[in-house]
């Protein structure tokens, strides 16, 4: 028997936005379960194990350093609760894939752990060792099952063309080789100009090793076309993915935040200068010789490249019946929604917490009255309070970055300049705001306690506390 | 499928390998290429504008090209510690970076060749690109100066020392100079829109001559210059220097003295409503010698561009400080002692600040067992002197903007003792309070003001010895919004070496140095 958290989820994700997408249900986040958690952990330490086993040769130490770390890295990962050990979407998953699997025989199933990865970067990755990760940051952005499954063919061919133990190997048996040793011991001994020989050199490995991975990415580009034209899943569907990924850098609601409109109160006005910013700023130099430098050193050739590479045989491969969705419509949309708010939770369980705060931000204008998304910014402006007031914001926040998207440098900025009373202020009058609309909301109120406290209303805290007994049967108020 | 990167710099390991190795080394037995790379960072400081913090530069040697010349890389990080900009340029193995400055429209560097024996003012536009550089050949007693500038911890690390900005229009600095038996100093404007440059040296005769730069307004530049006919004589001559920024001639010389009182200007603001400026220091009796006889409290002046002082106002320890802390006779505030203003400054709402920190004699059972074991054994006196220095709390004053002294408090933390080098025990209290700077013995550390001089954050260190913590802390006292507040950060940490430097207005950076690991982290703190 499923336990209530998992039951209530697997009915949500049924139901969850099949009304409106402006009345979602209460958002409830994916459990982990803790046996598919433990077989992931097992699985890939059993594949670590074979894979230190069948190395030999003059580099198998160096090799085995390497190894280790990609099994650490993962296992950190894994401990994290960034890989999403979730029965129902691991489900979802493997029905996803399956048509690939069993339509493209010569691909071992049983070699693969196809997961989702919490991350909000819209990303995927094959780690080279039969784990594929494929973060809901891309998913969410994704248009149909098709886009999905060529995500998924990309990822396994990288793993089946053995692109990274192929890099490793390639990377450990050139740094060890007697020419480049040669070259290193020569620049030791040359006494000057050493550094600028050595960046000169590893500017050549730099240049050998990106220039590899494009190969490897249109390789895999390539041939998850080849696995995706054997199933049902529409093939055109690829070409319209690599579009998305081209603007993947941009945020998914790539709207402005407002927050002079978000932060606005009669009792407490919004301050201008909190979004000020008179840093020291560079214009950068167009030079056309780094320019050209960094788009030799792009791992990914440019997605229009890539786009023109595969729409001839695209155009080959069409097929008149073929499907953009084949699992479930319906699933596919309550899963992008479910993750919009499952992005929102795991930044803010895992302290990455201004991007929690950014993206309940960019979500609050869409779903005005959903109290998990109010709830989530009080919490995060109440954990800014208490990190800023023990001097530990910077654990909870970035700072502002030209690297950044402008949205979310404003938020970072408005950070920054929000001295502690202020910050207590916003999360008190943000929450006091939508009090009477959210009060049965558990972890609303909780928040609203919190923000009480912070901004020294012990009066109105005991009040929301008392109803916080009455309301709610198992109270655990985090004060 | 798709890469995305984006990372705090915050940690700068050899920063120029890190950034050029996307991939991991691993060689246990064979060379690698981090075992052969080396950079070694010379000079890291900030970058100030009207002295607030706009970043930080950081000055490598990142190559040696030949014998006689090095590569080096000049690092810029925007106030969120972001690189900027990498600057590489080749030059002499003896070249050191002094100093930086930003005027909102260009950078300065200023280097001193230690071969050339030269200062080069070394100009960036906002794109990086070196604009002008202007150079100054030093003599002896520059020379001298400048050698051991690099040296010098102990400078309020919010402020530079040699050159300053001047908002769109340059940069100005003020030099040492030695001129056969005589002391001077020479002033130097170096425009930053066009090749332009003028230098202002005094006229005066075998006079001893220092000169302090307090400020400029939209037209002049203002120094304090303190004259003495003889290197040892303790009388000393202060007067203020104008000097008119579009040409360098002298705009107004006067001698700091009014209404029979002596004043030890420290800095000059500029006034909200009008062209003049406002001047400030500690002040003395008319008959007392300045920096060797006790102050009488704090002077402001306020005074226009030709030099006229308009009005002036004097803050006695005895009777206006006396009415908010108990002060005896002889100016010493109850439980503290002498005080010495570290800074005065005004912000943007008019109000003046006095930031200082008390002092005082005791006796030193080092120095007295010394001397008695010295006279026992037939010696002379001993190297210790039988009065030390108890540093004690921080004091600050806080005048309205009619000048009138609005509040006085003093905020407590451990005393510090200090043990005076054989023959202190006779010198005056300022000049004790001038031996306790040079020797770094104050835990005054440096005041950064915010944004348009709205707000200022004045910190200082302590050693707690206290129950639940024991150990440094960086200690905060600011204003916001008309309301003065406190806050400590505690520094324990693990690194081998840490700093607290100046920050974008509300906040510090620590910067940690584990000396095992070669690393050098960098932390910003918001304080409350």
């Amino acid at each position: 028997m499923l336990p209530i958290n998992q039951l209530l989820f697997v009915v949500c994700l049924l139901v969850a936005f099949s009304v409106s997408a402006q009345t979602p249900a209460p958002f409830i986040p994916l459990p982990t379960s803790a046996a598919q958690k433990q077989a992931f952990q097992l699985q890939t330490a059993t594949r670590y194990e074979q894979d230190l086993a069948h190395l030999s040769g003059p580099y198998k130490k160096e090799l085995s350093a390497i190894y280790k770390e990609r099994h650490s890295l993962l296992e950190d990962r894994l401990s994290k609760d960034e890989v999403l050990c979730n029965e129902e979407t691991q489900r979802y998953l493997t029905d996803l894939a399956l048509p690939i699997f069993k339509n493209n025989p010569a691909l071992r199933q049983e070699d693969v752990r196809l997961y989702f990865s919490r991350s909000f970067y819209a990303n995927a990755e094959s780690l080279g060792e039969g784990t594929i990760l494929f973060n809901i940051g891309l998913f969410h952005r994704l248009q149909n099952e098709a886009q999905a499954a060529f995500v998924i063919c990309h990822e396994l061919a990288h793993y089946f063309l053995n692109h990274s133990a192929d890099n490793i190997e390639s990377y450990v048996k050139t740094v060890h080789s007697d020419a480049f040793q040669k070259e290193l011991k020569g620049i030791q001994k040359s006494g000057y100009r050493q550094n600028s020989q050595l960046e000169a050199l590893t500017k050549t490995l730099t240049f050998r090793s990106r220039r590899h991975s494009r190969s490897s990415e249109q390789a895999a580009d390539s041939m998850a076309l080849e696995l995706l034209k054997n199933t049902p899943y529409d093939v055109a569907e690829a070409l319209t993915c690599l579009q998305l990924l081209d603007s993947a850098d941009r945020d998914k609601y790539n709207t402005p935040l407002a927050l002079e409109q978000q932060f606005q109160f009669a009792a407490f006005p919004f301050k201008t200068r909190w979004l000020q910013s008179d840093e020291l700023q560079f214009i950068k130099t167009e030079n056309a010789k780094i320019a050209e430098e960094a788009d030799s050193l792009k791992t990914h050739p440019d997605c229009a490249k890539r786009i023109a590479a595969l729409t001839a045989r695209v155009e080959q491969y069409k097929k008149p019946d073929a499907k953009k969705f084949l699992v479930s419509t319906q699933l596919f949309q309550n899963l992008i929604q479910q993750f919009d708010f499952e992005i929102i939770e795991h930044c803010y369980q895992s302290k990455q917490t201004s991007r929690a705060l950014y993206f309940s931000l960019q979500l609050l204008p869409h779903y005005p009255n959903n109290a998990y998304l109010a709830a989530t910014i009080g919490q995060c402006l109440n954990a800014f309070y208490t990190a800023q007031k023990a001097h530990e914001l910077g654990t909870l926040t970035e700072l502002p970055n030209a690297a950044f998207d402008a949205n979310y440098n404003s938020l970072l900025q408005l950070i920054q300049n929000l001295r502690l009373p202020e910050i207590s202020a916003l999360a008190y009058h943000f929450l006091k705001e939508r009090e009477n609309n959210f009060n049965s909301d558990e972890r609303f109120v909780n928040a609203l306690i919190q923000s009480k406290l912070n901004f020294g209303k012990p009066e109105e805290a005991e009040h929301w506390k008392a109803r916080y007994q009455q309301t709610f049967s198992k109270p655990h108020i985090n004060q | 499928m798709h890469t995305t990167c984006m990372k705090r710099n915050r940690t700068l390991l050899l920063a120029l390998f890190a950034c050029l190795l996307a991939q991991p080394l691993f060689a246990q037995n064979a060379l690698s290429i981090d075992k052969v790379y080396s950079v070694t960072l010379r000079n890291s400081g900030p970058v100030i504008e009207n002295e607030e913090i706009k970043g930080y530069y950081f000055f490598y040697q990142s190559d040696k090209i030949d014998k006689r010349t090095n590569e080096y890389t000049l690092q810029l990080l925007d106030a969120n510690l972001n690189k900027i900009k990498d600057i590489k340029f080749q030059d002499s193995k003896k070249i050191s970076l002094l100093e930086s400055s930003y005027n909102g429209t260009a950078l300065v560097f200023m280097f001193y060749d230690e071969d050339q024996n030269l200062l080069d003012f070394r100009l960036y536009d906002m794109s990086g690109k070196q604009t002008y550089t202007y150079s100054k050949t030093l003599d002896k007693r520059s020379e001298a100066y400048f050698r051991n500038t690099p040296k010098l911890g102990n400078e309020e690390e919010s402020q530079n020392g040699n050159v300053f900005d001047l908002e769109g229009k340059g940069f100005l600095s003020v030099m040492p100079l030695r001129e056969g038996k005589n002391y001077t100093y020479e002033v130097n404007f170096y425009a930053s829109d066009k090749r332009r440059s003028w230098t202002y040296n005094p006229i005066e005769d075998g006079k001893f001559t220092t000169a302090q730069y307090l400020g400029a307004t939209d037209s002049i530049a203002v120094v304090e210059v303190l004259t003495k006919e003889k290197m040892l004589s303790k009388e000393m001559v202060s007067t203020l220097v104008g000097i008119n920024l579009q040409n360098g001639r002298k705009a107004f010389e006067i001698p700091t003295e009014n209404k029979g009182n002596k004043v030890y200007a420290m800095n000059i603001s500029m006034l909200q409503t009008s062209s003049g400026f406002l001047v400030m220091g500690p002040y003395f009796d008319g008959g007392d010698r300045v920096l060797q006889d006790k102050s009488l409290g704090m002077a402001v002046w306020q005074m226009d561009n030709r030099g006229k002082i308009l009005s002036s106002k004097y803050i006695s320890w005895a009777g206006d400080v006396g009415k908010f802390l108990k002060t005896d006779q002889r100016g010493r505030v109850a439980d503290i002692g002498y005080v010495y203003f570290h800074n005065l400054f005004q912000t943007e709402d008019g109000k003046i600040f006095a930031i200082g920190e008390g002092y005082k004699k005791t006796a030193s059972a080092l120095g007295i067992t010394t001397t008695v074991l010295s006279a026992m054994a037939g010696g002379g006196a001993g190297g210790v002197s039988t009065a030390k220095m108890k540093v004690t709390d921080m004091v600050l004053l806080q005048l309205n903007d009619q000048y009138g002294l609005e509040n006085a408090t003093v905020y407590d933390k451990y005393n510090n003792n200090v043990e005076l080098p054989s023959g202190s025990e006779f010198m005056t209290p300022h000049t004790l309070a001038l031996l306790l700077k040079t020797y770094g013995s104050f835990d005054y550390s440096f005041t950064q003001m915010g944004k348009h001089k709205g707000s200022f954050m004045s910190g200082y260190t302590d050693f707690e010895k206290g129950k639940d913590y024991r150990g440094l802390t960086f200690n905060a006292i600011s204003y916001n919004d008309g309301q003065i507040t406190t806050d400590k950060i505690n520094l324990k940490t693990k690194a081998s070496t840490l700093r607290v430097l100046p920050a974008k207005p509300g906040a510090v950076l620590l910067l940690e140095y584990f000396k095992k690991d070669k690393r050098l982290d960098l932390r910003m703190e918001k304080l409350n």
